[in-house]
């Protein structure tokens, strides 16, 4: 299983779902380049599994074209559009083993016994699970029946990988290895791979460019560095990060931007303005914005705090383990004018990013 | 609890002795009786001394009397009734749960209608149906005289099923128990197993019969049997669309064992006593062989 030259893109034009007449989906179109890792991301019930349902063909379109590589195919059937699904819970056929799994979709495609054994072989070596084919998925761990299902997927060679948040269902550390198994698997298939998560650690660590999405419309379609260095309005602002990104209601005028009296920046613009700072941006030091620590986590590598300005304004920071502070104390913060994010109050839409 | 479970366990055990007690008493005056000899019992009566004749009153049970046709004519009808209820069930409640059709209320109003009125309250009309099978297919060619109109006769077909196995068989199909408890177990399922099938290639008809059809095999088999055993005991339907004695089932040919001659004869006990052990063997068996696999599937469902 070399790396795959037919690895299709996927285009999306004014794709449409409609469930019982409400919209979930109202129209998205994006351009998912071919060999690309793109993660989908968003809260639970934006609609990314119906988008990736939509792509797969489980879900029929409502409106809007999809096409792989050259092809239009909402109306072709799943199994013609040349692609293989992973899902959260598995789905892997409980009856049968693990080599049947793998190679069930081979023997409804009639690939003759012989080819059908070498490349269930093949997919199971990928994922390191050679010495189990016999094994039945109730005698395996939830990371060794994730991997069955991924083996199921790519033995056919797919041109298009959708994962819809496989997973959630593992436990942290196995989550963290199975990351990095996808992320190389990737890189040795290169099939296009459109992956769905709300953890934005996985969106982070894994994605080409990551699809950020809030009641079925796109927010953002960008790298991981510039969703988290320019998030394109406040939602993605405050969905990224963690702890998130503070937002402050703020004023221009005069050529500066104060909240509640406290200069925060310079600026040209005008008006009511949303500010953004990251947490881990703002600085603890000798002098400047007085703060009263309201609440402080201590996680091991960074602490979080909760600081209220005099004012009444509340802002997260993270800092540096170390710092030796403790809640209900009186310290002075910096923010750095260089990371601050400006966005239009009325539509959240960012301003000026620096 | 702990404290005293000794007189726990033996206050349980007694009432568990006195329930078997009380259940088994009739079983074993069956027995007892199925041992005396038509003399024997004559002379004393009903008594608890079994008596020496039980393989002589088998052997005439067996070779005297219809019982042995009748317990195959059983089986046929059990095993096809059953059978039929299954794959209705199965097939229903796969279209109503993986398509969620838009009349799937329907359905299910069908299916609750079937528990409601039950064979037994619909006899009459049952057997007109059965005695020709086309009346209803007569009934709406001739509405407003429609087919006279067009062919110059009123349509007639006819098509008897009365003393047949279908006759007797079909109608006891027509109950939708079992497509419940299937809607119920495939609800059960993951949802994306059909998903995973369909990008696999699979047709609907093939993740039937490839993943389905094996992930209900426990909870099917303990349908079948159960099911089974409605049809072999089923008293009614067949004493009323069988008249010949040698179509009719064991349950009803039971009853007409050498009750003997003349109004006021001593019936056979004895005789009749060793046939109704025959024809409980049967499905004693069966459950005794499959047992394992129904608890097994049992157990699978609940997973
Ligand atoms: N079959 C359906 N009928 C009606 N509404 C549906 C159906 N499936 C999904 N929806 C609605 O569509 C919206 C999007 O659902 P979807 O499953 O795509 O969300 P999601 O982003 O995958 O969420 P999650 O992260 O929880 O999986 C939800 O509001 C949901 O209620
Ligand atoms: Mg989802």
């Amino acid at each position: 299983m070399s790396a795959q030259s037919h690895a299709a893109g996927i285009h999306l034009t004014d794709l449409q779902k409609t469930y019982n007449k409400t919209p979930v989906i109202p129209g998205l179109t994006a351009e998912l380049a071919a060999g690309e890792f793109t993660v989908i991301l968003g809260p639970s019930g934006c609609g990314k599994s119906t988008l990736l349902n939509m792509i797969a063909g489980l879900e029929k379109v409502s409106g809007g074209k999809i096409m792989i590589g050259s092809r239009e195919v909402q109306n072709i059937a799943p199994k013609d559009r040349g692609l293989a699904m992973v899902f959260q819970n598995y789905a892997l056929y409980p009856h049968m083993s693990v080599a049947d799994n793998i190679g069930y979709a081979l023997k409804v495609a009639g690939v003759p016994k012989d080819e059908r054994t070498s490349r269930i072989q093949t997919a199971a070596n990928v994922v390191n699970l050679g010495d189990y084919l016999d094994r039945r998925p109730s005698e395996l761990s939830g990371g060794q029946r994730q991997r069955v299902a991924i083996a199921r997927a790519i033995v056919r060679e797919p041109q298009v990988l959708l994962f819809d948040e496989p997973l959630s269902n593992l436990d942290a550390k196995l989550r963290h290895d199975m990351r990095m198994e996808l992320s190389s698997l990737h890189r040795r298939i290169g099939a296009t791979s459109v992956f769905v998560t709300h953890d934005q650690v996985e969106a982070m660590t894994l994605a080409d460019r990551i699809l950020i999405l809030n009641h079925g419309r796109i927010q953002q379609f960008d790298t991981p560095h510039n969703i988290y260095h320019k998030p394109a309005n406040t939602f993605v602002a405050g969905f990224i990060g963690s702890p998130p990104m503070n937002l402050i209601e703020a004023q221009a005028s005069n050529g500066a931007v104060s909240v509640g009296g406290v200069r925060l920046a310079a600026t040209e613009i005008s008006g009511d303005v949303t500010v953004g700072i990251r947490p881990e941006h703002i600085k603890v030091t000798e002098s400047g914005i007085p703060v009263h620590v309201a609440y402080r986590e201590d996680l091991g590598s960074h602490s979080t705090m909760v600081v209220e300005m005099e004012n009444g304004q509340t802002l997260r920071l993270a800092t540096q383990l170390g710092e030796p502070i403790r809640g209900g104390e009186w310290v002075h913060i910096t923010i750095p004018e260089d990371k601050l994010h400006f966005f239009n109050a009325a539509t959240g839409d960012a301003l000026r990013s620096n | 609890m702990i404290e005293d479970t000794r007189s726990i366990n033996t206050t349980a055990t007694l009432l568990l002795m006195a329930g078997c007690a009380f259940v088994l008493a009739p079983l074993v005056f069956v027995v007892i009786t199925a041992t005396q000899s038509y003399g024997d019992f004559l002379r004393n009566n009903f008594s608890l001394t079994p008596g020496s004749h039980l393989v002589e009153n088998f052997r005439q049970v067996w070779e005297m009397t219809l019982l042995p046709r009748q317990t195959f004519n059983s089986f046929v009808i059990a095993f096809a009734s059953a059978f039929g209820r299954c794959f209705l069930a199965f097939t229903t409640a796969y279209a109503v749960v993986f398509f969620a059709p838009r009349y799937s209320i329907f359905i299910y109003a069908a299916v609750l209608a079937s528990i409601m009125l039950p064979l037994d309250l619909m006899v009459i009309p049952a057997y007109q149906v059965a005695a020709n099978v086309a009346m209803p297919i007569n009934a709406v060619a001739n509405l407003g005289g429609g087919w006279e109109t067009l062919f110059g006769a009123p349509l007639d077909l006819q098509l008897n099923l009365l003393n047949t196995y279908a006759g007797a068989a079909i109608p006891l199909m027509a109950q939708g128990t079992g497509t419940l408890i299937m809607v119920q177990y495939f609800k059960t399922l993951p949802v994306d197993l059909a998903k995973a099938a369909t990008l696999d290639g699979a047709s609907p008809l093939r993740f039937m019969v490839d993943i389905l059809l094996p992930l209900s095999k426990g909870p099917l088999l303990s349908l079948f049997i159960y099911l089974f055993i409605g049809g072999w005991v089923a008293y009614m339907w067949p004493l009323v669309s069988i008249s010949s004695p040698d179509m009719q089932t064991a349950v009803v040919g039971l009853t007409a064992l050498d009750t003997g001659m003349g109004e006021d004869e001593i019936p056979n006990f004895p005789l009749q006593m060793a046939g109704a052990i025959m024809v409980t063997v049967i499905p004693l068996v069966l459950i005794a062989l499959t047992q394992r696999l129904i608890v097994r599937g049992l157990i699978l469902s609940e997973k």
